[in-house]
């Protein structure tokens, strides 16, 4: 469950400016998407929240979580059908990817 | 093999372009961030391969696929496997990749680019409509409608029976995404459907009451098409 960056380092092949520039996206855009998606389950907007779980989900895996990439497509389908009983399994996830992110 | 890149997430296009840079005969001249702008930029420029995501908002790959009359080869990017069926339907499709993209599984990819590049296939697609970009809007003109093509600096003017349209594009590029047995050049400033000529006569042709020039130089081209007695 606990994000890394292996995923980026054996594409970008010792490319520093590739590494940068995936670093340098996860820390704008991923902020910018748990805002969106706490919003969105707020206003019980459930495909929009649907919608950003879908791009989020690519960035667990890009941070080779798994598990949490897992977890994220069976909440993204739920989400669809307005359930949102998972919210708080998701928020943890968020949680421990926005603290990984503001570490590197 | 020119090619582009179409996804809303950055992070993603990012990936496909790193990927791209360790295949020699792949170049990416450009990156989309949505459907209509890589649609403006087709209207204009030619590649050989769409690195296209379906999941986009507004506008879905498959959409954008239905807009292009003569589409390069596809590659998907998709993180439904779900979406794959659907591919089945467009022989312009090659393969489809999941997110997070493998090295190895984006290798194979090319590998097939590469066979159908050898093979040459011709594409089967044919298509009776054309959709062009007006004011951000994706506008379906029947192809067979279409009565005559005018340059018109860097815009064309579409005159069909029902309507004029125009649209930020040159009459070269529209020229490759119409039908050769009915669409002809008569003009450096004009493409007119041969169907609908009702008038011929020395240096012009009358389609819908309209008089179009038609050049020297074309002139044989249009004598050609037409069933002399």
């Amino acid at each position: 469950m606990e994000p890394n960056l292996s995923y980026i380092l054996k594409l970008a092949d010792g490319s520093k400016a590739f590494e940068e520039k995936m670093i340098r996206i996860l820390k704008s855009e991923f902020p910018i998407e748990k805002t969106q998606y706490l919003t969105a389950i707020q206003q019980q907007d459930f495909f929009q929240a649907s919608e950003i779980v879908h791009k989020i989900k690519h960035k667990l895996g890009m941070l080779s979580m798994d598990n949490a990439y897992q977890k994220a497509i069976l909440f993204e389908e739920a989400l669809k059908v307005s359930d949102s009983s998972n919210h708080s399994d998701f928020l943890t996830i968020l949680d421990i990817v926005e603290n990984y992110i503001s570490s590197i | 093999m020119k090619s582009i890149i179409v996804d809303d997430e950055a992070a993603a296009r990012a990936i496909v372009a790193q990927l791209c840079t360790k295949v020699k005969d792949i170049e990416v001249i450009e990156e989309f961030p949505n459907a209509l702008q890589a649609i403006k930029f087709l209207n204009k420029e030619t590649v050989d391969v769409i690195f296209l995501d379906i999941h986009m908002p507004d506008f879905t790959g498959f959409d954008f696929i239905d807009t292009l009359h003569e589409p390069p080869k596809i590659v998907l990017i998709t993180s439904d496997p779900n979406f794959a069926l659907n591919a089945f339907e467009y022989p312009c499709i090659v393969d489809y990749l999941t997110k997070p993209i493998s090295e190895d599984r984006f290798l194979k990819s090319i590998e097939k680019l590469r066979a159908l590049s050898e093979n040459a296939i011709p594409n089967q697609n044919v298509t009776k409509d054309l959709y062009v970009n007006i004011d951000r809007r994706l506008v379906k003109i029947n192809i067979e409608s279409i009565n005559i093509i005018e340059a018109k600096g860097d815009y064309i003017q579409i005159r069909t029976e029902a309507k004029n349209h125009l649209v930020h594009a040159t009459l070269k590029k529209i020229e490759e995404k119409l039908p050769k047995h009915s669409f002809l050049k008569v003009h450096r400033s004009y493409i007119i459907n041969t169907s609908k000529i009702v008038d011929i006569e020395d240096n012009s042709v009358v389609i819908a009451k309209e008089v179009v020039p038609v050049s020297r130089g074309n002139k044989e081209a249009l004598m050609k098409r037409l069933n002399l007695l």
